[in-house]
């Protein structure tokens, strides 16, 4: 997806004067409530008219003010997934799915059949029901099969699980990553739980008061003190790839070889869903880090990498320490105390220390 | 009390034939105008409102005045109906079809408004990045959603025309067999000593006509209600 956003639009006492680009196959966009997140997709939908400004998705202009260019939204074949499912009430389950097969050409794109977005949201069982007989996350794994089925060039989703329980979450979420990568579709996702938008990407647009303040993968944004600020309450993960070597049940540890460096060992909880070689993203929350001067050796922590202080960047709710470490550069928060106490200094030798038991699969 | 004579019988008949005439006539306009004025924003909607609506407050003589002016023999239009297409309105039952469609189009208009407005505009933005055009979502979304509405405000004009007297009296006239309806004939029977069976039985089958056409138009609008209040 090569999108191009440089937008205006006044609501009210509301601004929203966002500029952007994204390269990437998948992007999320975080930021408070009320920073013009949704209003920004609705402005990409076309459901909404910027004052002024341009958007430009591959080449095509979608809206330039300067040439009075104006694709209406039946025109620009981008799908949005909204927050409540807005289901069609007087149709069926599969009506609603199929609504927007009604282009005949767009469904002969299509690279999947409605049988196999049936199998992939595994929503057979809801076919026959009438849309008031769903619960919440049925709904919505129907909005979004709908919106799928209706072959778009881009996939926007405006927190589609939010309001809904952690374990429907869990449900859902891997779904959205399934989809993203079995059928290839550009995906911006809308979310203000960071967890939530690493399982699909790290590639993240900051919104604050309607203005894109930072567009970089999360690595970068957390190394510029600038865009660090924005990311405030935001629950830091540090992302490794790895691939799993190999599982040891006695031990009730997975081994995992970081990928980029073969030599280091990364143990968590045994986890015998991957077979080994399989390789996988682990997030370790930047909170989980523990700071050690040496190697311990009596201690549960199953994860010790030797590193140096890379830089120490405040931000007004916290400090964050970057390690250069051996499997590449991790992110510690930490107070100020901790940095006095502990004399850390840029260059100083430092052990990042974490649980096993503190690892995420994403 | 015996049944009705034949004259009786034809204002019956003259009356259900003008007020489905005004439901077929106003229908199409009704809902168009009732879309616009719940989904447009434009400047002089205000204005446009009150005129469309203005035959609710007017007496309804002053509507039937105001048609003999402009649909009479010598009228703005009348004038140009009878030399372009020999069509003359006044003292026809087309023209009472026409005094009652005035008096009984912003009641469906109304009606219409309310429907549509209580469709869920969300719903219709989510079948426009479907790729639904706008006449598609009004036909596929807007207009099944709000239909029972819809169909209860024609009803409702419908029912309107069963009673409409002052307008029709002015334009159409009261002539027995063409233009007399059953409101008509009740008055004519009242001015006649001797007649207060005659007057009495058709203001039964008036009032029948009448409870019997508004209650359907207000369990249908119920049911749109209903239909619109499931959270979806």
């Amino acid at each position: 997806m090569k999108l191009d956003v440089d937008i205006y639009l006044k609501q009210g006492s509301f601004l929203l004067d966002a500029e952007f680009k994204s390269f990437e196959s998948a992007l999320g966009i975080f930021g408070p409530s009320g920073c013009g997140k949704s209003t920004l997709f609705r402005a990409l939908a076309g459901l909404v008219r910027p004052d002024g400004g341009h958007i430009v998705l591959d080449g095509e202009p979608l809206f330039d003010s300067a040439q009075h260019i104006f694709v209406p939204p039946h025109k620009r074949s981008i799908g949005l997934v909204f927050q409540d499912a807005r289901l069609f009430p007087h149709w069926s389950v599969e009506q609603n799915l199929r609504a927007g097969e009604h282009i005949k050409q767009r469904v002969v794109d299509r690279p999947f059949s409605y049988a196999d977005m049936v199998d992939l949201l595994d929503i057979g069982h809801l076919i026959e029901r009438s849309v008031e007989q769903l619960s919440g996350g049925e709904k919505q794994r129907i909005a979004i099969g709908r919106t799928l089925l209706s072959n778009p060039r881009m996939l926007l989703m405006d927190e589609p699980v939010t309001g809904l329980d952690a374990s429907l979450k869990m449900q859902i979420l891997p779904f959205l990553t399934k989809v993203h990568q079995t059928l290839e579709i550009p995906t911006i996702l809308i979310s203000h739980d960071l967890g939530e938008i690493l399982q699909l990407t790290d590639h993240l647009l900051l919104m604050r008061e309607g203005r894109a303040v930072g567009c970089n993968t999360l690595e970068k944004l957390i190394r510029n003190p600038q865009t660090l600020k924005e990311l405030k309450g935001a629950d830091l993960t540090n992302l490794i790839r790895v691939r799993v070597k190999q599982h040891n049940e006695n031990r009730g540890i997975t081994e995992l070889r970081v990928y980029d460096n073969p030599e280091e060992i990364i143990r968590m909880e045994w986890c015998p869903d991957y077979a080994p070689g399989t390789e996988l993203t682990i997030g370790i929350a930047a909170n989980q880090i523990a700071l050690a001067s040496e190697r311990i050796e009596s201690i549960s922590m199953r994860n010790q990498l030797p590193g140096y202080v890379a830089q120490i960047v405040h931000a007004s709710d916290r400090s964050i320490c970057h390690i250069e470490t051996s499997a590449g550069l991790l992110f510690a928060e930490i107070t100020p105390g901790t940095e006095q106490d502990m004399n850390l200094k840029i260059g100083a030798p430092i052990w990042a220390l974490f649980k096993g038991l503190s690892i995420q699969r994403l | 009390m015996s049944s009705l004579t034949p004259s009786e019988w034809s204002a019956v008949w003259l009356s259900l034939k003008v007020a489905l005439s005004v439901a077929l006539v106003s229908a199409v306009p009704a809902v168009l105008l009732g879309w616009f004025f719940a989904r447009k924003e434009f400047r002089g909607k205000l204005l446009l409102e009150s005129l469309v609506h203005a035959p609710l407050v007017i007496p309804p003589v002053v509507t039937g005045y105001l048609l003999l002016v402009t649909f009479g023999r010598n009228g703005f239009i009348g004038k140009r109906l009878l030399e372009w297409a020999d069509i003359r309105l006044v003292f026809t039952w087309q023209g009472a079809v026409l005094a009652s469609a005035i008096v009984a189009f912003p009641l469906a208009v109304r009606s219409v408004r309310l429907a549509i407005s209580m469709v869920d505009q969300r719903l219709e933005e989510a079948a426009r990045t479907l790729g639904y055009p706008p006449l598609r979502v009004f036909l596929k979304i807007t207009l099944p959603l709000a239909w029972p509405g819809i169909l209860g405000g024609i009803l409702l004009a419908f029912s309107r025309s069963l009673g409409e007297f002052g307008a029709t009296i002015t334009f159409a006239g009261n002539v027995a067999g063409s233009t007399q309806t059953l409101p008509l004939a009740i008055y004519s029977a009242l001015q006649v000593p001797g007649e207060e069976t005659a007057a009495m039985r058709m203001v039964i089958v008036s009032l029948v006509l009448c409870f019997a056409s508004l209650l359907i138009s207000e369990l249908l609008t119920r049911r749109t209600k209903r239909k619109l209040d499931r959270k979806i």
